[in-house]
């Protein structure tokens, strides 16, 4: 699978473009195969521990999840939809606190193992896990910097590996995952569960692909701003919540209150993550990628630790503390209170990574691709823009694609999710016929999800006729000032009740299950590692302060 | 020997008087309540339930009568759940609202209950709960209740009830549900007696466990 940039000689690009629904998948295969077997009455052997006890004995992939923090809970809690088809009969994490969690929540909604789902083992260290459990495959749901340890480890022991995104903090580390899989044979899947994503993949398959309703998409801007609430440090544990010095130090971090600080805060610093870019960027940068099929040629970027300094956050942290005993009227909460403020006024660590950065990326794409009158050459440029914020929650997160026909906004937050028709453009009307349409037009809905501004839905409530008549270009206060582009939707039929990263799972466990191949996976390891090589060059960028380049063998592993 | 009647007149007295500034509302002052700061983090999952309240209007004020605070600070926390997956039973009355990690007590799946002790009768006015309150979620058929039987078999209030289709037989509620903030929710409980209050919920929108970060309840001794 080697990838060039468009343009370049020996393309093989299309090896890996799994995507397309219409096409025969390995995966469409194997369930077409597998019901063909049952029907002949050929029996289908397990390669490994695959159901071999439990309610749904052949048919549920048994899966242990090594890390159990906010995301390993995530992915428990989506998989509560696939009960049917997985199982968690272990759980590993090196922090107690977090492996009682993932015990007790797992045997309580009955998603381990054992007859009736309360079994659910318990590893404080992931290998004991790995030697002693039959399992099909993991869940790697770690701090950046070990996902590659487990991954590997994993793969190794004959286990197919879910890893969550970015891919690594480290270009090196996750091409050594792709190495691994390459040589194992073994099933890895990265967690860009956008690509999963029904209201994702018909955008890309149906509007973008199949009728081209943007034409050339030009111009790609997305953004994720969280808020100072969201992004602040987390807590310093204290009493049974706090790991020894032993522990943090075995797994890398420093000891005492500094450890426990980086241990709860990994995302700070530059050995344990890839901070914001990683956290946050990586599932929408991914989405450029995925959306064209392409990776960049260049970037340059701004950004910087310019709000969450050492200095601002020990002020915080040490201020909250003193207001919170100030004001307690608890003796229990006061005692507690200062033990907490001896163990954070210990601690004068800043974001090492940039809470802030906005980077642009050019794409080149071919003229086939569109089938655009416009530009000239057969190559065509499609130029990005990506902010993330830690100081705003403005407008949350969403990806919005601009072409020459229409505008599209898609987030996997249901209220951004239009599409927008431009005047020069074929009439969309016969798209929306059927029972699952291509776009469709729901004006009672317009006041509540058109909020990009492409129409101006305040002045329209408080005086329509004023509205209908700026629309019309009639009021123009400049000659050249556009009219507004015809709100549509992205179809209602795309909608689904499951969480976000369930449909991501099942793609991995059907073909955990099915004993499919890397090409039936959503996100397979290479393209998780060609996001990571994008996502980790912002760093680059932002240390370098001019434009880099992207050579196409630096998306070759 | 006093005269009976005065004694009487002097025990009597005191506690209608008490009971009329009680009763007039229009004196009733804003118990200030102190919320804790917005946390929302986490890829959000979409709340549906037929009783969501969309108002979005978060209710801040609750008013009771001079003198009336948070009595259940640091009382005994009970529950259907003894043994939490997540925290202590005690932290849900430590007056710790935070959103954060250290600060919340997670109960089992399904329908559970928590229970606070006041040690004593005393006049109730307003209860107000914080759920896990980082993500966006609705806790679901929450139910707010008060007695003076620890076992709530009897003489048993309902202040609060948003369990639509009867699921926990307490009675269908007609009150809504809500997506969490930092605001909790109150629940008036108007002029009441009672020493126990019972919560009672049945997991949430966000997964199937239930939450308590602090339960405060308003009232005088």
């Amino acid at each position: 699978m080697n990838y060039k940039h468009i343009g370049q000689e020996n393309s093989k690009k299309g090896e890996t473009n799994t995507n397309s629904e219409p096409s025969l998948t390995r995966r469409n295969f194997l369930r077409n195969s597998s019901t063909a077997s049952v029907g002949a009455g050929l029996i289908v052997t397990s390669k490994t521990a695959l159901g071999q006890e439990g309610p749904d004995k052949g048919n549920k992939v048994r899966c242990g999840i090594i890390g159990y923090g906010d995301e390993g809970k995530a992915l428990r809690e989506s998989s509560m939809f696939l009960k049917d088809l997985v199982c968690f009969p272990a759980v590993s994490d090196i922090w107690p606190r977090n492996l009682r969690a993932g015990k007790g929540q797992i045997a309580a909604s009955k998603q381990g193992g054992g007859e009736d789902g309360s079994i659910c083992n318990d590893y404080a260290e992931p290998e004991e896990m790995i030697k002693k459990e039959k399992l099909d495959c993991i869940i790697v749901a770690t701090p950046d910097f070990v996902h590659h340890k487990y991954s590997i480890m994993g793969m190794e022991a004959g286990l197919d590996v879910y890893s969550e995104k970015l891919m690594s903090n480290s270009v090196d580390f996750a091409r050594q995952m792709v190495k691994s899989q390459q040589k194992t044979g073994k099933l890895l899947q990265i967690g860009h569960q956008r690509r999963s994503n029904p209201r994702y993949r018909h955008v890309k398959n149906e509007i973008i692909e199949k009728r081209k309703l943007l034409g050339w998409i030009t111009h790609m801007t997305a953004q994720w701003n969280r808020s100072r609430g969201g992004s602040v440090p987390r807590e310093i544990p204290q009493g049974k919540d706090a790991l020894t010095d032993e522990i943090l130090q075995k797994y890398g971090y420093n000891g005492g209150a500094k450890g426990m600080f980086e241990f709860r805060n990994w995302r700070m610093y530059k050995k344990f993550g890839g901070g914001i870019i990683s956290d946050l960027g990586a599932h929408q940068i991914d989405i450029f990628n995925w959306l064209l099929d392409e990776y960049p040629v260049s970037i340059f970027a701004q950004g910087g630790t310019d709000y969450y300094t050492g200095e601002f956050l020990n002020d915080l942290l040490t201020s909250e503390v003193k207001e919170a005993m100030a004001k307690t009227k608890s003796k229990k909460r006061k005692a507690k209170l200062e033990a907490e403020l001896k163990l954070v006024e210990q601690v004068m660590d800043g974001y090492e990574h940039a809470d802030n950065v906005m980077a642009f990326f050019e794409y080149q794409t071919k003229r086939d691709k569109w089938g655009t009158k416009g530009g000239a050459g057969d190559t065509l440029k499609t130029r990005a823009y990506y902010q993330v914020l830690t100081t705003s929650s403005s407008q949350k997160f969403y990806e919005k694609f601009m072409g020459e026909y229409g505008t599209m906004s898609i987030s996997e937050l249901t209220e951004y999710n239009q599409i927008y028709r431009e005047a020069h453009a074929e009439p969309w009307e016969e798209l929306a016929n059927g029972e699952t349409p291509v776009v469709e037009k729901n004006l009672a809905k317009e006041e509540i999800y058109h909020k990009f501004w492409e129409q101006p839905a305040p002045w329209r409530s408080i005086d329509k006729a004023k509205n209908d008549k700026w629309l019309s270009g009639k009021s123009l206060t400049d000659a050249r000032v556009s009219k507004g582009l015809d709100p549509w939707e992205i179809p209602s039929h795309t909608q689904f009740d499951e969480r976000p990263h369930t449909p991501h799972l099942r793609n991995f466990f059907e073909t955990v299950r099915d004993r499919g191949s890397q090409d039936d996976l959503n996100c397979p390891a290479i393209e998780g590692f060609r996001t990571t090589v994008t996502c980790m060059k912002i760093h680059d960028a932002l240390a370098n302060g001019g434009k880099l380049e992207f050579k196409p063998e630096e998306f070759e592993v | 020997m006093k005269n009976p009647f005065i004694v009487a007149s002097a025990l009597i007295i005191p506690i209608l008087v008490a009971t009329a500034q009680d009763t007039d509302k229009s004196k009733w002052k804003d118990v200030g309540i102190d919320f804790p700061k917005p946390m929302f983090v986490g890829t959000p999952v979409a709340a549906k339930l037929p009783n969501l309240d969309k108002s979005k209007k978060p209710r801040l004020v609750l008013k009771a009568p001079e003198g009336a605070e948070n009595l259940a600070l640091d009382m005994e926390v009970t529950s259907s759940d003894p043994e939490p997956i997540i925290g202590d039973l005690e932290m849900i009355c430590d007056g710790d609202k935070d959103g954060a990690d250290g600060s919340y007590t997670e109960l089992g799946p399904g329908k559970q209950w928590v229970q606070v002790d006041l040690e004593e009768e005393a006049n109730l006015y307003g209860i107000v709960v914080w759920h896990f309150h980082k993500n966006a979620r609705a806790y679901i058929d929450v139910i707010a209740q008060i007695s003076n039987d620890p076992e709530f078999k009897t003489g048993v209030t309902n202040v609060f009830n948003n369990d639509h289709d009867n699921s926990f037989g307490k009675g269908a509620g007609k009150d809504l549900a809500w997506i969490e903030t930092n605001h909790g929710r109150i629940f008036d409980v108007g002029s009441k007696k009672a020493r126990y209050i019972r919560l009672l919920s049945n997991g949430n929108t966000a997964n199937e466990m239930n939450h308590y970060v602090e339960i405060e309840v308003y009232g005088t001794r």
